[in-house]
């Protein structure tokens, strides 16, 4: 290659092919320029019929599966996964017998039947029980012996102003046929007094006695109650049954009523039930325990129960109509229950209800529901983050 | 100093050759030393505080330990953040440390804190394992052939088969998730103890002090002595019915006439399944923080093999379904396969252009020996082998300085065989190598200096890409020494008989016809530069905003991760049965092999969730095997419907287990977007939450949406009322004693069965407490001994109740989380961000703050760093060019390589369908000072002649026909190198991907405008020519 140094060498007058290239060489620039700005501003202000990220669209919104419709109203897309994994039940009215609560208690009186010429009588399951009912038997038999007392009292002093009276009547009839002496007459007189008074001291004597036996004899029957026993209960138990005792807490009270039903269950025999009523509730409060004690009197006619025995008892066992849904169903939200109600259309709506006992799978509705109702049941579960928008809307409304 | 060296070393030529062996001898061994894995281990360091408070409710965990905990904790130093979350029962508190923090050190300085809190008792705390998520390499499941039961299969795990794992090296921890932990129970109804007039505290009491050993020191006689051993534990169930409680009437009352006594289970808090077995019991590997995990797992493996040969019962099998070292594998063969792929297309052109095999096996030595060299060095500075360490060397660029070093000795030598000159071939050699010693000193410098920014990246994205800037720099020093010290050294022995010097026939046609194409577009120079600045325009104005942008790219890591949300307060049992028609659904699909259900949590409680979540891992089969879909994406979009179809009001989030737990546990959540409100008020927050929920549902791209933490779940709340319990002389301790044990189920003593121990516990009879109203009647004893009922004491409601309490930083948190699909994660945060600012944020009460989290934030930050980090990395190559041009417009036209790149890399993103991340900036980084190198040796070639005195147009034709050779092959070379890279598909790939694609494509049209376009700017700028003052120009290869 020759050694030219075209830029730097003093060059004269430029030739024709110089000042052509001179020329292209502008031209070219002009043209260059002119057509690059050109694309510039095409590229920077004509708009963009594809704006960046349109082509990649997000995911075409699916149907959704389960929406809100309304206030309160959820809708389950018919033929979804959802709607065939969810179970439609009806409410039901059934009859439940459970127990409105469970107390434990024990057998502590039995009237066990007497042999040949032994009478029936009372097995209890405490000293104390036994000491009672029997100073209460006693009682009672003084009772008896003072009113007969006081018969035979009257009866005496009666019989005896009837003599004396009959004397003085004599002697009335002596003295006027002269027979006797006033003297004799005003001395039978005075007898007939006497009789009088000693008649009526002896009566009143009697009959304070048959007060006193009877004040003694309701002391006992008191004794007898605060040793856990009605008197009452004792005089219409018959051999066939016989008699638990149950502390029911205070803040049940209200819950129990004589004539209730029960059903007990013995330790000693688990298998068996034993049908019962509530005979008398206790008039006060244990103070140590704060319970009522509550009488029963349980049925037991093969004679198994022993007293001492213990059980546990169900009270308010009496039939009752009930409406019961699956446990399922029930989706508690802050402290309010709801259930999903049908409302045709696959369309259910949010309802509050008031719920009671579990019945084994089942729950009580107290209300809320009427029967023949349809309600979700398993699988209500799913629709919980729905029904909360739905209650937070409603809220916010 | 280098020229010296060289010298030195062509003396003691031996000596290299042998200091060479000893450096690749030292590689070998730092290989069989060095831990692999597939990705490093980018978990934050973290300590977590667990605490067990069993029993109570979230708020009683909150008040009562994770606050304690927390204000304990604000004294440890080098702290970032502190998170908790409290669920019943249970208490995580969480610190993660700043990065560089040591493991030991920090939980030293948690130790230190814990040992002051002041917890209630019952409540345990400890720290849990060191270990992060990323530690949780093996899973297995323990199966029986039906000859044993559950319990008996979780006894087996806890005392057999996890012992024995711990055992093994490297394993930090290994939970248990299912099965029934066996326990003994004292079941009572409570009509039972009041036939006897027995308390609770009675039974307890009972056991307690009839369940002890005593020692009696020693008793001596005559020369002998006895060990005296009282021997009254509990060892047999016989032995707690025979328990004597007390005496009634001169009558002892035994515990079996008051209770059943029997061998139960204690409430489980998960349930595993795996495809179609509904219950089964799982153990979950942990291995310890800065393990190697292929070694963990080999001595997992063999642990695994002697319990299943010798240790477990007949019928009893431990299976693993996760491995990480398939993982491993299947990422090593990856890269293995393109380093192979690559360092043999490399060596292949080498042979096209140099024509030599000699020359050509010359230079590919240049490759293994670099490696050894970078591998002793990441030996050294703990860097594990990997897919982002070894993985991602250009072995293109790395024979660059060998190429051109190995290249001007052949011409050299080729030139003196020509002149016929009597030199002997080292003398040439040592010239040839102290002429070209500074070209190749500076170009391999200019190429390490635009990886060293890199080393500035923190963070997630720091533990990435840094191990990989580091191991590039490590190999480029490799291949530096061997150019300028072995090279020469391998010449004299390779080409003692000289070298005739070829050129590919190819080459030689191409060459004029390049000249002719370089004279038109020389004369059509100014549409040339309007043609260039309308591409550059083009793309930055239509295809950049095209292009998405992300945080990192996806990182398959083979299996899927499910999470999914029932409703709250869905009771285990019901979640788990919900899981089943899960697994049912995915066993559907031919192309997964296998899934695994957990509900609930694990008994360690690092996993604090309730009983409502699923935690699911879907195992794909090979993909060899798939027969219906193509991409693991579909498979799951494809999964997500069917799933969502049927669940439609469950929560479903779609992720994997390393990248779910990790960015979980340092960002607090592994949502594409968080958006996290913080304050006092649980109700203010979960207003603003579910606000916010809407909203985010309305922005296109959106996906997922929901509350993190789960909402408030029915609670059944015992109050005991002071005045009652006043009334009744009852004390509170009996209400809450009847709670924990009665209820709650709380271990009141053990019993040993040899060297296991199991809890005894008193429990009521559960089928009587099946109701609030149930819960009411049973009895609390007076202090005089008489039985009340709980109701007459107590207030018990059903009220909703927190089912966990996220906190941060000492205050309540609750997070809204989103997924962003089809579109780029930056533009959805803005619009996101716009619509929030109108709507939501003019309304937020003062006190709560909000902020935008997850992967996002990730990307915000990665976005600051790389906006100073790219032009910086610029300034840096410009600067260097500078010094050694020293020539602003020389300067200029080698920089204008970075758009010319930069136009390449842009068009291969846009077609491949890639987003912009932290690899593609990674990839530009090190584009950058890569695809200066052809400008630099177009430049220089033109400068060179211009210097001897050829007019500007002649220099630049002759020039750039001159270096079209050692242009197209550097560029070829490089581009090769990663080529197989940029194309892969396999496991692990998928990070390596975007910044191979980056680097090839951005070389492929760097070296098309260096060669057509360069000269034009060339003929356009004509630089000023100027001479080094070290007398020659550093860069001049002539």
């Amino acid at each position: 290659m020759s050694d030219k140094h075209a830029d730097s060498a003093a060059v004269p007058l430029p030739s024709p092919q110089r000042i052509w290239a001179r020329v292209w060489s502008i031209g070219q620039f002009l043209l260059s320029l002119g057509l690059t700005l050109a694309f510039l501003a095409y590229l920077l202000f004509v708009p963009d019929p594809l704006k960046p990220g349109d082509s990649e669209q997000a995911a075409p919104a699916r149907p959704e599966i389960v929406s809100l419709v309304g206030p309160g109203l959820i809708r389950v897309q018919p033929g979804s996964p959802l709607d065939k994994k969810i179970q439609v039940v009806p409410v039901r009215k059934g009859t439940i017998s459970d127990p409105v609560m469970m107390v434990t208690g024990r057998v502590i009186a039995s009237l066990r039947p007497g042999h040949g010429k032994k009478e029936d009588y009372w097995q209890f399951d405490s000293p104390d029980l036994l000491a009672a009912h029997t100073d209460w038997e006693k009682a009672q038999a003084d009772i008896v012996f003072s009113e007969t007392q006081l018969e035979q009292v009257k009866q005496l002093a009666a019989t005896r102003l009837k003599a004396q009276r009959e004397v003085v009547q004599r002697m009335e009839k002596l003295v006027a046929a002269g027979t006797d002496t006033v003297k004799d007459l005003t001395a039978e007189r005075a007898n007939l007094i006497q009789v009088e008074i000693t008649g009526r001291q002896e009566v009143h004597q009697a009959e304070t006695a048959v007060r006193v036996a009877k004040r003694d004899e309701a002391a006992q029957a008191r004794k007898l109650q605060q040793a856990g026993l009605d008197p009452e209960l004792l005089k219409i138990a018959t051999s066939d049954m016989d008699i638990v005792v149950a502390d029911v807490p205070e803040g049940r009270i209200n819950q129990v009523r004589v004539g209730q039903s029960c059903l007990a269950t013995f330790f000693g025999l688990p298998r068996e039930r034993f049908p019962g009523k509530v005979r008398s509730i206790s008039p006060v409060l244990s103070i140590e325990r704060r319970s009522l004690r509550v009488l029963f009197v349980i049925d037991d006619p093969d004679d198994k129960l022993r007293p001492g025995m213990f059980a546990e008892i169900g009270l308010g066992t009496d039939s009752r109509e009930a409406l019961l849904i699956p446990a399922d169903a029930i989706l508690h939200l802050g402290r309010s229950d709801y259930v999903l109600v049908a409302q045709g259309d696959n369309t259910w709506a949010i309802r509050e209800v008031q719920v009671g006992e579990p019945h084994l799978n089942e729950i009580e509705i107290l209300s809320g529901l009427s029967h023949e109702e349809q309600v979700i049941g398993k699988g209500a579960i799913l629709f919980k983050p729905v029904v909360v928008r739905s209650l937070r809307s409603s809220e916010g409304r | 100093m280098i020229a010296y060296l060289i010298e030195a070393s062509m003396r003691l030529r031996w000596v290299v050759l042998l200091l060479t062996a000893a450096v690749c001898g030292l590689g070998l061994y730092s290989f069989q030393q060095q831990p692999i894995d597939a990705y490093p281990d980018i978990s934050a360091q973290m300590v977590q505080v667990i605490t067990v408070y069993p029993g109570r409710a979230p708020e009683e965990v909150e008040r009562q330990v994770t606050i304690p905990i927390e204000i304990a904790m604000r004294t440890v130093p080098r702290v970032e953040t502190v998170r908790s979350r409290t669920i019943f029962g249970l208490s995580v508190v969480q610190l993660t440390f700043e990065e560089g923090t040591e493991s030991y050190w920090a939980r030293q300085r948690v130790q230190e804190n814990l040992a002051s809190v002041q917890l209630p008792e019952g409540a345990e705390a400890e720290m849990g394992p060191l270990a992060t998520a990323y530690g949780e390499v093996y899973r297995y499941e323990l199966v029986s052939d039906g000859t044993h039961d559950l319990m008996e299969l979780r006894t087996l795990n806890d005392w057999v088969v996890i012992p024995r794992l711990l055992r093994a090296p490297g394993v930090a921890e290994v939970s248990n998730f299912g099965g029934l932990e066996k326990q003994y129970a004292i079941t009572f109804r409570p009509a039972d103890l009041d036939r006897f007039g027995l308390s609770l505290n009675d039974v307890v009491e009972a056991v307690k002090t009839n369940n002890a050993s005593a020692g009696g020191s020693i008793l001596q006689r005559g020369s002998m002595s006895f060990v005296i051993r009282g021997s009254g534990a509990i060892q047999t169930l016989r032995q707690i019915e025979d328990t004597y409680v007390k005496s009634v009437g001169g009558s002892p009352i035994y515990l079996r006439d008051v209770a059943s006594v029997e061998v139960d289970h204690l409430v489980p808090f998960g349930i595993f399944s795996k495809d179609r077995v509904d219950e089964s019991v799982e153990g979950i590997v942990l291995m310890r923080k800065g393990e190697n995990p292929s070694r963990v797992l080999a001595e997992v493996a063999k642990a695994v093999t002697e319990l299943n040969q010798s240790e477990l019962p007949e019928g009893v099998q431990v299976v693993p379904f996760y491995d990480r070292q398939h993982l491993v594998d299947a990422t090593l063969h990856t890269v293995a396969h393109s380093v192979l792929l690559g360092i043999t297309l490399v060596v292949l052109v080498l042979l096209l252009f140099l024509g030599r095999p000699a020359m050509a096996a010359l230079v590919a030595l240049t490759i293994p020996f670099s490696l050894l060299f970078a591998l002793i060095l990441m030996y050294v500075s703990g860097i594990p082998i990997g897919l982002l360490s070894v993985g991602a060397i250009d072995f293109g660029i790395i024979v660059d300085g060998a190429v051109i070093m190995a290249e001007h000795i052949a011409r050299r030598l080729g030139e003196a065989r020509e002149r016929g000159e009597p030199h002997s071939v080292p003398r040439v050699v040592l010239a040839a190598a102290q002429e070209i010693e500074r070209p190749v000193f500076f170009s391999v410098l200019m190429i390490m200096v635009a990886y060293l920014p890199l080393l500035s990246l923190s963070s997630i994205e720091g533990l990435l890409f840094r191990p990989m800037a580091l191991t590039m720099v490590f190999a480029l020093l490799g291949s530096l020494l061997f150019a300028l010290f072995v090279v020469p050294v391998l010449a004299t022995l390779v080409f003692y008989r000289g070298y005739e010097e070829w050129e590919n026939p190819l080459l030689a046609l191409m060459r004029p016809a390049y000249g002719y194409l370089l004279r038109f577009l020389i004369q059509f120079r100014w549409l040339v530069l309007g043609a260039v600045v309308c591409a550059l325009a083009t793309i930055l104005v239509k295809l950049v905003p095209r292009l998405g942008v992300e945080f990192l790219p996806y990182m398959d890591e083979g299996v899927i991760w499910v999470r999914a949300n029932f409703p709250e307060g869905t009771a285990l049992q019901q979640s788990s049965e919900y899981g089943r028609r899960i697994r049912e659904i995915a066993l559907e699909f031919p192309d997964v092999k296998f899934i695994t259900v957990q509900t609930g949590r694990n008994d360690s409680g690092t996993d604090p969730f309730p009983p409502s979540r699923l935690e699911i891992m879907i195992g794909p089969r090979p993909k060899e095997q798939w027969t219906e879909f193509s991409t693991k994406h579909e498979l799951v979009a494809a999964l997500g419907q069917r799933l969502r179809e049927e669940f439609p009001t469950t929560r479903f989030n779609f992720t994997q287990p390393i990248i779910d737990s990790v960015t979980e546990d340092t960002n607090g959540t592994s949502a594409n977007l968080a958006v996290e409100f913080s304050g006092a008020a649980s109700d203010v927050l979960l207003e603003l939450a579910n606000q916010t929920v809407e909203l985010l549902r309305t922005v296109p791209g959106s996906q997922d949406v929901n509350i993190e933490q789960e909402g408030p779940q029915p609670q059944l709340v015992i109050t005991p009322d002071r005045m009652r319990c006043a009334r009744h002389d009852v004390r509170i301790e009996d209400v809450t004693n009847l709670i924990n044990i009665a209820l709650g189920g709380e271990a009141i003593g053990t019993l040993f069965e040899g060297e296991r121990r199991f809890d005894i516990a008193v429990k009521v009879d559960r089928r009587i407490v099946n109701s609030p109203l149930a819960v009411g009647r049973l009895p609390v004893h007076s202090a005089s001994g008489m039985p009340i009922p709980l109701n007459q004491v107590a207030r018990i409601e059903l009220v909703d109740g927190q089912t966990i309490i996220a906190r941060e930083n000492a205050r309540r948190r609750i997070t809204v989380r989103c997924d962003i699909v089809g579109r780029d994660q930056g533009g959805f945060v803005k619009e996101a961000q716009t619509r929030f600012d109108e709507t939501i944020r003019p309304r937020m009460p003062p006190g709560y703050r909000v902020a935008w989290l997850g992967m996002f934030e990730n990307l915000d930050r990665a976005r600051q760093h790389f906006l100073y980090l790219i032009p910086l990395t610029a300034v840096i190559i410009f600067s260097l060019l500078l010094l050694t041009f020293r020539s602003f417009s020389s300067a200029v036209l080698v920089v204008a390589g970075i758009p010319f790149a930069c136009i390449g890399a842009l068009i291969a993103l846009y077609l491949r369908d890639m987003h912009i991340n932290v690899s593609t900036g990674v990839g530009f980084c090190a584009l950058f000072g890569i695809a200066i190198m052809d400008g630099v040796l177009m430049v220089r070639g033109i400068n060179v002649l211009r210097e001897a005195g050829f007019e500007l147009r002649a220099a630049i034709l002759l020039g750039a026909q001159q270096r079209l050779r050692p242009i197209l092959m550097t560029a070829i070379v490089a581009i090769f190198g990663l080529l197989p890279a940029s194309l892969a598909t396999g496991l692990g790939s998928d990070v390596q991907r975007p910044l191979a694609t980056v680097i090839v494509w951005g070389l492929f049209s760097a070296m098309l405008l260096t060669l057509f376009v360069l000269p034009v700017l060339y003929y356009l700028i004509n630089p000023k020519i100027t001479l080094s003052e070290l007398g020659g120009d550093p860069l001049a290869t002539h």
